[in-house]
């Protein structure tokens, strides 16, 4: 059965097969960073950002996923250009087998995207399906924080007062539901 | 997985167009929503899969008849939704936030939730609790049922060939009305050994009416009307609310669970409704248990 699926800004055609999930597609397409672990949605590391939503791969069939805008964690940075959480990642010893890490990435960068400076509880609760058999969440929350402290919009210093009564100006991302 | 004969899937943007397929496929069409259930409830061989996903059925509402959730609607956006933080106190917000994981709630829904219970599931205690309205679209036009009715049996029997839910309503609260839920599980990421949910309205400490509802000791959902009529009508006290939790615990039907036994289950039953009622109808400052 043929569905399109965008991958990390690309267009693709593929033929899904009837029972595949998308973490099976995903892999056989080449996207290897996207983990199998318990299949049954407990571990979190298949996430992959599923229309601005990070869900576990393994808990979509490929086939119901047509038209659905897909990012890994190879469409966040590369190696080269590293993603500001990936950095913080390695700073902060956020890895150490890396198993978790693709996973780990996504829901924080979900999370930022959503809430730019999270608490620590929000940290804890965007990453609460991902699970980690190594570093022990420490690290992992530490490296959000430092993540979100450098990826933070720089607030204006003009300090203008409004005139009384009139509305803020929306903030972009901010206002999306 | 059995999908080997699948031909088709479809998308149908309308709830009409989504109950013409069904209704034409019969059985051999399925209809999926948040299309998890799979791990847990193998799919039958079906030739086409109908998704429910762009239907316009995800929202939820504050309108003057209750609040009215959408079939559709991830648990993830009804767990962060202002709407349902203000009815019954939040308890749809603290019921939908412990669902599975962040992960699982942008996925699960809140009709998929309610259509296949398994003995873990949350939404269907509380529906029942509330006696919310289940609103269901077939190829004879739209039907509601009160969540008696649609957890009398298991839901999908009681649905009938190309019948949808659509909608969920949860009916307005009296004034004096209060609501709590409570489970109990080892850890955060466990399935609940047992929940609770008790909805009640008062006057001072009589108790005009109230429904008591426990969760996970069976498939679905049970209601305590035993229990219910110990407190019923009657000025509240501490003996009443011993008696009515006492009674909850005996009456109780329980599946077997292989992590605990089935005394230890009854226990969990007379202490969380003992807990709520002596906080919400005694107003003692009785601690919550830790809500994992
Ligand atoms: C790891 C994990 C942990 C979980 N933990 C919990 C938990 O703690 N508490 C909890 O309550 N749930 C939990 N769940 C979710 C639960 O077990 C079900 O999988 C989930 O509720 C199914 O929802 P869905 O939207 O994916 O339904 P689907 O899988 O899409 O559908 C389920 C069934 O209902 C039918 N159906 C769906 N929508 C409709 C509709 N609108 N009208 C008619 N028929 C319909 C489908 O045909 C299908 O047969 C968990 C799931 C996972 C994977
Ligand atoms: S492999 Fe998907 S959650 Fe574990
Ligand atoms: S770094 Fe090894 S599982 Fe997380």
């Amino acid at each position: 059965m043929e569905i399109v699926l965008t991958v990390n800004g690309e267009e693709k055609r593929i033929e899904a097969r009837p029972a595949e999930t998308l973490l099976d597609l995903l892999r056989r397409m080449g996207y290897c960073s996207v983990k199998f672990g318990c299949g049954e949605g407990a571990c979190g590391s298949c996430t992959v950002i599923m229309d601005g939503r990070p869900v576990n791969s393994c808990l979509v069939l490929a086939v119901t996923a047509d038209r659905r805008e897909i990012l890994t964690v190879d469409g966040l940075g590369t190696r080269q250009r590293p993603h500001p959480i990936q950095t913080a990642f390695v700073e902060a010893g956020a890895v150490q087998c890396g198993y978790c890490t693709p996973g780990m990435v996504l829901s924080a960068w979900a999370l930022l995207e959503r809430d730019p400076d999270p608490s620590e509880e929000a940290i804890r609760e965007a990453l609460d399906g991902n699970l980690c058999r190594c570093t022990g969440y420490v690290q992992i929350v530490e490296g959000v924080k430092l993540a979100a402290g450098r990826m933070k919009p720089k607030k204006k210093t003009t300090k203008k007062k409004k005139p009384a009564g009139k509305k803020k100006a929306a903030s972009g991302k901010k206002g999306k539901k | 997985m059995r999908l080997a004969e699948l031909e088709k899937v479809t998308y149908p943007e309308t709830v009409a167009e989504a109950v013409r397929i069904l209704a034409e496929g019969k059985d051999r069409a399925m209809a999926l929503s948040g299309g998890v259930s799979f791990v847990f409830a193998p799919l039958k061989s079906v030739e086409q899969l109908v998704c429910l996903s762009r239907l316009p059925l995800s929202y939820v509402r504050e309108e003057k008849g209750g609040l009215r959730i959408g079939a559709v609607t991830p648990v993830a956006d009804l767990a962060a939704s202002p709407a349902a933080g203000r009815y019954g106190g939040g308890i749809l917000r603290q019921v939908a936030r412990r669902i599975g994981s962040t992960l699982n709630r942008n996925l699960i829904t809140v009709g998929g939730n309610l259509v296949q219970p398994f003995i873990w599931s949350d939404l269907p205690t509380v529906a029942l609790a509330f006696s919310a309205s289940m609103v269901i679209q077939g190829p004879k036009g739209r039907r509601t049922l009160k969540a008696e009715k649609f957890f009398s049996r298991m839901p999908k029997q009681v649905l009938k060939e190309g019948e949808l839910l659509t909608e969920v309503v949860f009916p307005p609260l009296e004034k004096n009305s209060r609501t709590a839920f409570e489970q109990f599980s080892l850890t955060e990421v466990d399935f609940a050994y047992l929940k609770t949910a008790v909805r009640l309205s008062r006057s001072g400490k009589k108790c005009l009416d109230l429904a008591i509802v426990i969760g996970s000791a069976t498939i679905l959902p049970q209601r305590l009307e035993e229990a219910e009529g110990v407190l019923r009508g009657r000025t509240a006290n501490q003996v009443l609310v011993n008696e009515a939790s006492e009674v909850a615990a005996e009456e109780l039907k329980i599946k077997r669970d292989i992590r605990c036994s089935e005394d230890y289950k009854r226990d969990l039953a007379r202490a969380q409704v003992r807990g709520i009622l002596e906080r919400i109808l005694l107003d003692q400052k009785v601690p919550e248990w830790k809500l994992f």
